[in-house]
């Protein structure tokens, strides 16, 4: 949603977006290095060109025993290289509570230093409230938070698509649809819980 | 370049946002994108050094959607 949304916001304008999403199941592969060497995999695919940079330390990690896999500090660097001449570029991080303590701690310290080196970049991340503390810490001054949380028109939204899948339509009639609609939304607790919840809610209903 | 691309990363996050955006319904979200906090994040508003946008939830919230 947001991804699509900068995308087509900025449609035409110099922006790239480039997104990596921490997964919980993919631990061993997910580090800081190859995380941030994702993001600036994306960069160099959208701009269609690999900058020298980048060409001369592939070259060189190619001479290398064992093909010289790239370490935090060189990813970052990489990463700067990438970036330089683009105007703006939004890194999005997604599930940054799924990406173990230790990579964290290196990414967003990565994150932190790629900010301050190009101020074209902008973040979006997120993750559980119990890592704002990380976040914060990592990331000092930079950091807007805002809650997730829904609305009753998403509920509303989210009871009508259910509703026209209804395995048995046979048994809906005008006044119980309606009494869903009015009831549904009332049991969602702080208007705080999205479409998980929603789907329990329906289904006890 | 693929060569050059893999030695980079082997994570290929598009593939991740694709199948996502194909679970993800139409209209879900929508006040996010109109969210005050969202809005001047993205045309770069915000007070001068913030940078970064931290959109936390619990589990199930649907953050993950909102990518």
């Amino acid at each position: 949603m947001v991804i699509d949304r900068l995308l087509d916001h900025f449609v035409g304008e110099n922006v790239i977006v480039a997104c990596v999403y921490c997964d919980f199941h993919d631990q061993e592969r997910q580090t800081a290095a190859t995380m941030i060497g994702a993001l600036t995999r994306q960069i160099v695919k959208a701009r269609g060109m690999v900058p020298n940079k980048i060409d001369e330390a592939f070259e060189r990690a190619e001479r290398e025993v064992g093909g010289g896999r790239l370490q935090v500090s060189e990813s970052v660097k990489l990463l700067r290289a990438a970036l330089t001449p683009v105007k703006r570029t939004f890194i999005c991080i997604d599930a940054l509570d799924e990406c173990p303590d230790k990579h964290r701690s290196h990414l967003l310290t990565a994150l932190h230093t790629i900010c301050q080196a190009s101020p074209g970049v902008q973040l979006f991340i997120t993750g559980r409230p119990h890592i704002r503390d990380a976040v914060e810490t990592l990331l000092p001054g930079c950091v807007q938070g805002i809650s997730v949380c829904t609305n009753g028109e998403d509920i509303r939204e989210y009871l009508e698509m259910e509703l026209k899948h209804d395995p048995v339509p046979s048994e809906m009639n005008h006044t119980l649809k309606a009494d869903i609609m009015k009831r549904i939304p009332e049991k969602i607790p702080n208007r705080y819980v999205m479409v998980n919840s929603i789907s329990k809610v329906l289904s006890d209903y | 370049m693929t060569k050059l691309l893999n030695w980079l990363s082997p994570l290929q996050a598009r593939t991740r946002h694709n199948d996502v955006r194909a679970r993800r319904q139409d209209g879900l979200g929508e006040w996010f994108v109109k969210a005050d906090e969202f809005v001047k994040w993205r045309d770069g508003k915000n007070e001068p050094g913030k940078t970064t946008l931290f959109c936390s939830g619990n589990p199930g919230v649907g953050k993950t959607f909102l990518r």
